[in-house]
C-alpha cells in the first residue's frame, strides 16, 4: 500500500516538476502572445506592372506611314508572377472611334511550331455562360488566365501532348482545363503576330487619312489581378496606300507577244495549250506585278473583257499570289469570244486589304519615246468605268499631272476643267513619274488622234490589250476546210518537165484527187515560194491557218532532187524552198490548239530539221544535233503501207521519173525515221538502187525502216509521208489520201 | 505385416491420385473446336477496249504488286502470299496487257485465311514507267504531279466489297483494273489514274 502511494506520489511529482511547469508556462505564454496580435488576415495583393517600350516623349505622337507596327512590352508582379497580358486598341472610321475587343495572351514560353514560335492565346468569346455577359470580348479573361497558365507551366517533362500541339499548329482551338486556347500564329499564317508573349506585330485599321490609335495593355498576375490603369501608347497611322499594279508582258507559246501579234485561243487548257509555265505549249500568259513597299504580301485577281456575274458585279478571279495568269477563251466575254480584241485587267491587294483597281478603271498606255509621246499612237484613256456609264466619248479632255511630285498623280478632268464626279478615287491614282500636261481630243472610239507634248512620262498600267483568233475548227467540230500548202521547189518554165513539175502541175494533181474525193470547195491552195526575183512569199499567218481544219503540206520536189534526176543542178536560188523554224513554229502553234497537218515531202527533213525541230511535231526521234534519227539520202522504189491501218503500198509512177537518170525508177534522197511516243509507223521503206554506179550502197539493208508516220494525239494529229505523193500513181495517191482523211478524222 | 499394409495403402493412394488427376483433366476440357482455314485466291483481270490498247504480245504495261492483304470485318489483316506454301511475300510482276491478265488467269495471291467475313482486299502496287505498244512504241507513264499528272497517285489500292471465307473452301476474288480509264492518254504520255474494282467473287 505504501508502495502504491509512493508510485502515485512520484507520478504527481513528475507532473508538477519544475521542467514540466516551465514547458507549460512557455506554451501558455506563446499562446497568449499570439492571441494578442489582433484579428489577422492577408496583405493586399499588389497589382502587376506592365510597361510598353519605345514610348515617344510626352505630348508627342508619332505618325507611321505603315499601318503595321511591332510593339514590345514587359510585365512584372511584386508579390507574385505575371501569367498573361490583355491588350486592345482603338481606331477611327470616318471620325468615329471604335475599340477592338481585348485579346489575352499567356505569359508562357513560346512553343516551337515549324520554323516559327507562337504564343498561346485565350479564346474569350464563348464564356458568357460561365462568367456572365461581362466576360464577353475578354473583359474578364483575367479570372481564368491563371488556370490556363498553371496548366502550361506545370507540364511534365515530355511537354505538351503532340496531339494538342499539332492541333494548335493547324490553327485549331483546343480545350485546356475547360478553357479555349489557340496559337497566335499557326502554321498557315504567313507572318507571325506573336513570336513571344512580350511583343506583337499588329496591323492597325487605317481607313481615314489620319488614324489615331491608342494601344492599351494590362498584365495579369497569378491571382487574376490586372494592372490598373493599363499602359498606353498613342500614335497615328496614315491611310493605307493602295498598291500599284502593272502588267509587265504577255507571252504566247513561251514567247513575248509583239505588237500586231494575233494569238490562237481555244476554250480550255489542254496538254498542248497549257497553263503550266515553261511548258512547251504555253497558252496566253500575262505577267504582272504589284508594288507596295509597306506590304509583305500581295495578291492578285484578274478579269478579261469586264466579264460580269449574273448579279451584274464584275467577275474577278480568285485572289492568288501568282504573278502570272493564263488565259483561254472561257475567260472572255461570251458575246465577244470570237472577236479579236480583248482587255486583261488585274487588281492587286496588299496585306492590309487595300485593293488597286486603277488599272481597271483607267487605262493609260504610253511610254518614254525619246521624251516625246507624240510619236506614240496608243490609247490614252479607253475605259473609265466597268459599268459603261463613263466610257470615254468624243470630246476634249485635259490630262493634268503635277510635275515634280513623286509619285505624282494624274487626274482626269472633263472638258472645261470640271472634274469627273462619278469616277472612283482609285481611277485617279495613276502613278506618273515626271509630269504631263496637255489637252486630248478623243474621237468617237475614245482614241486620241494626237498626243500632247510631254516629257519623260512613264505611266503604270494594270491592264493590257491582246488580240486573239478563235480557230473556226474549234468553234464547230464539223467544220471542214483544207489548205493545200505548196511548199515544193519552184521550177522556172525552162526547166519544167514531167520529172520537174511546175506548180500548176502539182496543184492540178492534188486538185484532181480532192475533186475525186468529193472535196470541191472545201480546199484552198496556197503556193509559198512563187514570187520570182523577190525571194519567198510570206508564209501563211496564224490567222490564215486558223481558217482551216487541216493543212496539207506538199513539198514534193526540191533542187537536190532535181539534180539527182535530171542532171540540172539547183536552179535559180531565189526559188529554193525552205521550211525554217518560224514556219514549223507556226504549224506547231496551229496544232497546239487542235489543228491537223499532213506532210508529203521528199527530202523534207534535211531542210526542216536544220532549224527548229520538226521532229517533235511529227513525233520522230532526232539526234542531238537536231537531225532526225534515221538514214538519209536513200533511193526509194516504193513504200509498204500498214494495211491494218488502211494504208496501201505506195507505187511510183514511172512516167514522172526520169529513167534516163534512174533506170530503176527510184526517187532519191529520202530519209527514214524512227517514230517516238505516240508516233506510229504507217509506211516502211522499200529500196531500189537508182544509180548503178553506187552499187555497194546496200540500200536493201534499210528495207522495212520507217518512211511514213502518223501521230494521233489527244489534241492534234500529224501524218507524215517521207516520200512525195506526187510521184505516186494517180489512183494510188488518191487511195492514200483518202485513207489519210479518214485516219485524221477529216473525211 | 505393417509393410504389406503400408504398401497396399500406398498403391491405393496412387491409384486414387491417378483417377483424380484423370478426372480433373477431363473436367477441364470445354467445348471448343478451332475451325480449319479457308483459302483466298486473288486474281487480276484487266480490261482494255480494242480502240484503245489491244491485248497483244507486243504490248506491255507492267504492274508490280508487292503486297496483297485481305481485311476482315473486325479490321484484322490477312497477308496473302503467292501460294499456300510460301513463307514470304515476293513481288508479283504482271503484264497487264497480256492475255493472262485479260482472261483473269494471273494469280496474284493464294493463301490460307481464317474463316470469317471480309470487307476488302488491299494491294500495294508500283506501275511501270513505260507502256510499250506494237513492240516499238515506248510511251512514258506519268504517275506524279512532278511530271505534270493532274491525278494524285497512291500506290495503295483498296478493293472494297464484302466477301466470306469458309472453312476448307476457296474464295476466288477477281480484281479488275480498267486500263481504258487507268491509262489516261495525254499528248505525249499516259497519266496513271487507277480505276479498279472487285468484279467477281467465287466460292469453291
Amino acid at each position: 500500500m505504501s508502495n502504491n502511494r509512493s508510485l502515485l506520489y512520484n507520478k504527481v511529482a513528475l507532473l508538477f516538476s519544475a521542467r514540466t511547469w516551465a514547458v507549460f508556462l512557455f506554451a501558455a505564454a506563446v499562446f497568449v502572445g499570439w492571441s494578442c496580435t489582433g484579428g489577422g488576415g492577408f496583405l493586399p495583393d499588389i497589382p502587376p506592372i506592365v510597361r510598353l517600350a519605345n514610348l515617344p516623349p510626352t505630348q508627342d505622337t508619332i505618325t507611321s506611314s505603315n499601318p503595321r507596327l511591332t510593339l514590345y512590352w514587359v510585365g512584372d508582379d511584386p508579390d507574385g508572377y505575371v501569367v498573361g497580358f490583355k491588350y486592345r486598341w482603338s481606331y477611327p472610321i470616318n471620325g468615329v472611334v471604335y475599340e477592338r475587343p481585348w485579346s489575352t495572351i499567356l505569359n508562357i514560353g513560346a512553343v516551337k511550331s515549324g520554323s516559327e514560335n507562337f504564343a498561346l492565346m485565350l479564346d474569350t468569346t464563348n464564356y458568357t455562360r460561365w462568367l456572365g455577359p461581362s466576360a464577353y470580348n475578354g473583359q474578364l479573361s483575367e479570372r481564368y488566365a491563371p488556370t490556363a497558365y498553371k496548366y502550361f507551366a506545370t507540364l511534365p517533362g515530355g511537354g505538351l501532348d503532340s496531339s494538342i500541339s499539332n492541333a494548335l499548329d493547324r490553327g485549331d482551338t483546343v480545350l485546356i482545363q475547360g478553357l479555349r486556347v489557340f496559337a497566335s500564329n499557326p502554321a498557315d499564317q504567313a507572318f507571325p503576330i506573336h513570336v513571344n508573349p512580350n511583343s506583337g506585330t499588329f496591323i492597325f485599321d487605317s481607313q481615314d487619312s489620319l488614324n489615331f490609335h491608342t494601344f492599351e495593355i494590362e498584365a495579369i498576375d497569378n491571382l487574376g489581378v490586372v494592372t490598373r490603369p493599363p499602359a498606353k501608347l498613342s500614335f497615328n497611322t496614315l491611310r493605307v496606300t493602295i498598291p500599284r499594279t502593272q502588267v509587265n508582258a504577255i507571252y504566247y507559246s513561251g514567247k513575248l507577244v509583239q505588237p500586231g501579234d494575233s494569238l490562237l485561243v481555244i476554250d480550255k487548257f489542254t496538254d498542248t495549250f497549257t497553263d503550266v509555265k515553261g511548258s512547251a505549249g504555253e497558252a496566253i500568259r500575262i505577267d504582272y506585278q504589284g508594288i507596295d513597299p509597306n506590304s509583305r504580301t500581295l495578291q492578285y485577281s484578274w478579269n478579261v473583257d469586264s466579264v460580269k456575274n449574273p448579279d451584274g458585279t464584275l467577275s474577278w478571279s480568285d485572289w492568288t499570289s501568282s504573278a502570272s495568269a493564263f488565259v483561254n477563251g472561257s475567260d472572255f466575254d461570251p458575246a465577244r469570244k470570237y472577236e479579236a480584241e480583248h482587255v486583261f485587267s488585274v487588281r492587286c491587294r496588299n496585306e492590309f486589304g487595300a485593293i488597286d483597281t486603277a488599272g481597271f478603271y483607267g487605262n493609260i498606255v504610253t511610254g518614254n519615246a525619246g521624251n516625246n509621246l507624240q510619236s506614240y499612237t496608243q490609247t490614252v484613256v479607253d475605259r473609265l468605268d466597268p459599268e459603261g456609264s463613263l466610257r470615254p466619248v468624243a470630246g476634249t479632255y485635259t490630262l493634268v499631272a503635277q510635275a515634280g511630285t513623286n509619285p505624282g498623280t494624274m487626274e482626269l478632268i472633263y472638258n472645261n476643267g470640271t472634274p469627273v464626279d462619278n469616277i472612283s478615287p482609285q481611277a485617279k491614282h495613276i502613278v506618273v513619274h515626271g509630269g504631263i500636261a496637255g489637252v486630248l481630243t478623243l474621237d468617237a472610239n475614245g482614241i486620241p488622234p494626237t498626243f500632247p507634248q510631254v516629257d519623260n512620262v512613264a505611266v503604270v498600267v494594270a491592264s493590257a490589250k491582246f488580240y486573239t483568233i478563235y480557230p473556226k475548227f474549234a468553234r464547230d467540230p464539223s467544220y471542214r476546210k483544207y489548205l493545200i500548202l505548196n511548199n515544193s521547189y519552184h521550177w522556172s518554165p525552162a526547166h519544167v518537165s514531167p520529172f520537174q513539175p511546175s506548180y500548176s502541175m502539182i496543184e492540178s494533181f492534188y486538185s484532181s484527187i480532192f475533186h475525186d474525193l468529193g472535196k470541191d470547195g472545201l480546199y484552198d491552195i496556197y503556193d509559198v515560194p512563187r514570187i520570182s526575183g523577190g525571194g519567198e512569199k510570206d508564209f501563211v499567218s496564224l490567222g490564215e491557218l486558223a481558217n482551216y481544219s487541216m493543212v496539207f503540206i506538199v513539198a514534193d520536189t526540191d533542187s537536190l532532187y532535181s539534180h539527182a534526176l535530171s542532171g540540172v543542178y539547183g536552179g535559180p536560188e531565189p526559188f529554193k524552198y525552205t521550211f525554217d523554224g518560224s514556219r514549223i513554229g507556226k504549224l506547231q502553234t496551229y496544232c497546239n490548239v487542235g489543228g491537223k497537218v499532213v506532210i508529203s515531202a521528199v527530202n523534207f527533213l534535211s531542210v526542216a530539221c536544220s532549224d527548229q525541230s520538226v521532229a517533235g511535231l511529227i513525233h520522230i526521234s532526232e539526234n542531238p544535233g537536231g537531225e532526225p534519227q534515221g538514214e538519209s539520202n536513200l533511193d526509194i522504189g516504193g513504200a509498204t503501207g500498214d494495211s491494218t491501218k488502211g494504208y496501201v503500198d505506195a507505187v511510183f509512177d514511172r512516167q514522172k521519173i526520169d529513167t534516163t537518170v534512174c533506170p530503176a525508177g527510184a526517187i532519191r534522197d529520202v530519209w527514214t525515221v524512227t517514230p517516238i511516243g505516240f508516233g506510229e509507223r504507217i509506211y516502211r521503206y522499200r529500196s531500189t538502187e537508182c544509180d548503178t554506179n553506187t552499187s555497194g550502197a546496200n540500200w536493201e539493208s534499210f528495207d522495212r525502216r520507217v518512211i511514213g508516220t502518223r501521230y494521233q494525239g489527244v489534241t492534234y494529229s500529224v501524218i507524215f509521208y517521207g516520200f512525195p505523193l506526187y510521184y505516186c500513181q494517180y489512183g494510188n495517191a488518191r487511195d492514200i489520201i483518202k485513207n489519210t482523211l479518214i485516219d485524221i478524222g477529216e473525211n | 505385416m505393417n509393410d504389406v499394409n503400408f504398401s497396399r495403402l500406398r498403391s491405393f493412394a496412387i491409384l486414387i491420385s491417378v483417377l483424380l488427376l484423370l478426372f480433373s483433366a477431363t473436367s477441364c476440357q470445354y467445348d471448343y473446336n478451332s475451325p480449319g482455314p479457308g483459302n483466298i485466291e486473288v486474281r487480276l483481270r484487266t480490261i482494255s477496249s480494242p480502240r484503245n490498247i489491244t491485248f497483244s504480245p507486243q504490248n506491255n504495261f507492267i504492274l508490280t504488286v508487292t503486297t496483297v492483304e485481305a481485311e476482315r470485318g473486325d479490321g484484322a489483316l490477312d497477308l496473302i502470299y503467292g501460294d499456300p506454301k510460301a513463307f514470304n511475300r515476293t513481288p508479283t510482276v504482271v503484264n497487264t496487257l497480256d492475255t493472262l491478265s485479260r482472261d483473269s488467269l494471273k494469280v496474284m495471291g493464294l493463301g490460307y485465311a481464317p474463316p470469317g467475313h471480309y470487307t476488302a482486299v488491299d494491294l500495294l502496287i508500283t506501275p511501270g514507267q513505260i507502256v510499250t505498244l506494237d513492240g516499238y512504241r515506248q510511251i512514258s507513264v506519268c504517275t506524279s504531279t512532278d511530271c505534270g499528272s493532274p491525278y494524285p497517285f497512291s500506290s495503295f489500292l483498296r478493293f472494297e466489297k464484302p466477301f466470306d471465307v469458309n472453312e476448307g473452301r476457296t474464295t476466288r476474288l477477281t480484281l479488275t483494273l480498267n486500263l481504258d480509264s487507268t491509262l489516261v492518254r495525254g499528248a505525249e504520255k499516259f497519266y496513271f489514274r487507277p480505276y479498279y474494282y472487285i468484279s467477281s467473287i467465287l466460292y469453291e
